[in-house]
């Protein structure tokens, strides 16, 4: 795996190869994109490529990062899943006794 | 051993009661009766008077009492509060307990049993008298009622969030034209019910018909299971399903739809956070949008139509505004939408796209210029890989998503891999130039 890069009007972009590898994508805060995939990837932030996962959560305890906020749309879509199955009913307020 | 005589009275006294025999001394009873925690605000609030002067609170573990000498005993259980809430509700072995007779329960509000195997037989009050929103909430209790109805039709003047599942053998579920359901929750889950509705007809259609339910700001239906083969198969959604106010929430998971018309579905005209979920729904081939505005100023936070299986070939949400920081979802997990490419946004100024996704299927066209301020929002999401898109198609959203763009916000993403890559010239866009664009004023693009 390669990340060459390159500069447009003084900006620095980096950019990944195609070869299949974990990628980790992160301004020096927060985690952008951490996947393992064969995309190629081109960023003015900084990218991290690895043969494991491992590495990257590694990479990512070293440099302190932070994964973005979970999109509250994952949390619906996994609540719709699970919702009730086993009598849960937390979402019914309570302001009424 | 035991004899059973049980009911409530109105008001203060409310109670619970029943007798049990005990022929040996001592004699320890344990029931199979504990509290739901969720919703008791104290500890005290299911009280069970053994009826030998002993007293002791429900908890949310199995309630016992040794009797020390044998006899009958009338067991009563009252409640501090219009609300009736067992986490379970068995009467083990010899105490049994078939038949959970409400009847005259009728100032409660809430009523919450779950977990009662041994119930066989509910019987609700003909009316409630109170004025708070409804709670029925029975799970998991397999009802052999005299007939394949329960019928709640004559309970007025309520606002209801309704729950009812896991209870075999109840056929159709009569519902009340009320005044304002502000919140309609149904969640369907393993149940064999076939017809559900004010109107709720002939069984074996697995039929929800919300005709004449006057709904009002949330309308959510649920089946947690998808292709669970006892999930409704029919919804029926015209315009008097909802207030005139309008709804801001609607949610329609699991069914087995193959069609489903949410056309007619009254939005609220004023809200800038409303959201339309259709999730989950592994059947559902043909879905109708509204083709003319649904809300005169409100605007849709989230749009969400997920793990469907579409066979539309357009997906137009002119009628939809989104509004800022949105969410559209219109993927499903694999691929399934075989044949939906286009997506249509309202045209507006006032758009800005959280999150877009619309990855694994045959996405390709998008109107992005229509919305020209979309990307002018940090960590905006747009994910449109795995739709196998030609050079040109990638060029087109590459260039159009260059022209909206201006710089000045971060961490914004464009997904376009498992699509042609990009190139100079395909299509007569050059998406190279537009890509390296893109990248300048912050974006991290994927691509082939």
């Amino acid at each position: 795996m390669e990340i060459t890069s390159y500069e447009i009007n003084g900006t620095t972009i980096y950019k990944t190869d195609n070869e299949l590898y974990w990628r980790l994508v992160h301004d020096g805060r927060n985690i952008l994109s951490l996947t393992e995939s064969q995309d190629t990837i081109e960023t003015i932030h900084t990218i991290f490529v690895a043969r494991t996962e491992i590495e990257c959560l590694d990479e990512i305890e070293r440099l302190g990062l932070t994964f973005l906020e979970k999109p509250k749309i994952y949390e619906n879509l996994v609540d719709s899943y699970l919702d009730n199955i086993h009598g849960d009913i937390d979402d019914i307020p309570d302001n009424n006794i | 051993m035991i004899g059973l005589s049980r009911h409530f009275r109105d008001k203060t006294d409310e109670y619970f009661e029943f007798d049990v025999v005990t022929t040996s001394s001592p004699e320890t009873v344990t029931f199979g009766m504990n509290r739901n925690p969720t919703y008791m605000t104290s500890f005290a609030q299911h009280v069970v008077e053994w009826g030998d002067g002993n007293t002791s609170y429900m908890g949310t573990s199995d309630i016992s009492h040794s009797y020390s000498t044998a006899g009958t005993y009338t067991i009563r259980i009252w409640t501090r509060e219009k609300s009736l809430n067992f986490y379970k509700f068995d009467l083990i072995t010899s105490q049994n307990l078939p038949s959970l007779d409400l009847s005259f329960a009728k100032t409660m509000y809430r009523y919450y049993f779950q977990n009662g195997s041994s119930i066989t037989y509910l019987k609700l009050p003909q009316e409630i008298l109170t004025t708070n929103p409804l709670y029925l909430y029975v799970g998991f209790i397999n009802f052999t009622n005299d007939s394949d109805i329960l019928d709640f039709s004559s309970y007025f003047g309520l606002q209801s969030i309704f729950r009812l599942f896991g209870s075999s053998n109840v056929k159709r579920i009569v519902l009340p034209l009320v005044n304002n359901y502000a919140s309609f929750q149904l969640t369907w889950y393993d149940d064999v019910v076939e017809a559900i509705g004010p109107n709720a007809g002939t069984p074996g259609n697995y039929e929800v018909d919300l005709d004449l339910m006057n709904i009002s700001t949330t309308c959510r239906i649920s089946a947690p299971v998808p292709a669970h083969p006892n999930n409704f198969n029919s919804i029926n959604l015209p315009a008097t399903a909802f207030s005139s106010a309008g709804i801001t929430t609607f949610f329609i998971s699991g069914s087995n739809c193959t069609t489903m018309d949410v056309s007619n579905v009254r939005w609220n005209q004023t809200s800038n956070i409303m959201q339309m979920y259709i999730i989950n729904n592994r059947s559902l081939q043909n879905l109708t949008l509204a083709s003319s505005p649904v809300s005169a100023s409100g605007m849709f936070r989230d749009i969400v139509l997920y793990d469907c299986r579409f066979t539309n070939s357009t997906l137009d949400f002119s009628a939809y505004q989104l509004s800022q920081g949105s969410s559209l979802y219109v993927n499903s997990n694999y691929g399934e939408n075989s044949n939906t490419h286009t997506v249509i946004f309202k045209a507006s100024a006032n758009t800005t796209l959280s999150q877009l996704y619309a990855k694994r299927g045959i996405f390709s066209n998008f109107n992005f210029t229509d919305i020209p301020n979309a990307t002018d929002i940090n960590d905006s999401y747009l994910e449109m890989s795995g739709n196998g898109m030609t050079a040109a198609q990638v060029n087109k959203i590459l260039y159009d998503l260059d022209t909206i763009s201006v710089s000045g916000y971060t961490g914004r993403q464009i997904f376009l891999s498992g699509n042609s890559a990009p190139d100079s010239s395909s299509g007569g866009y050059d998406g190279l130039t537009a890509k390296t664009n893109l990248i300048t004023k912050g974006f991290t693009v994927y691509t082939a």
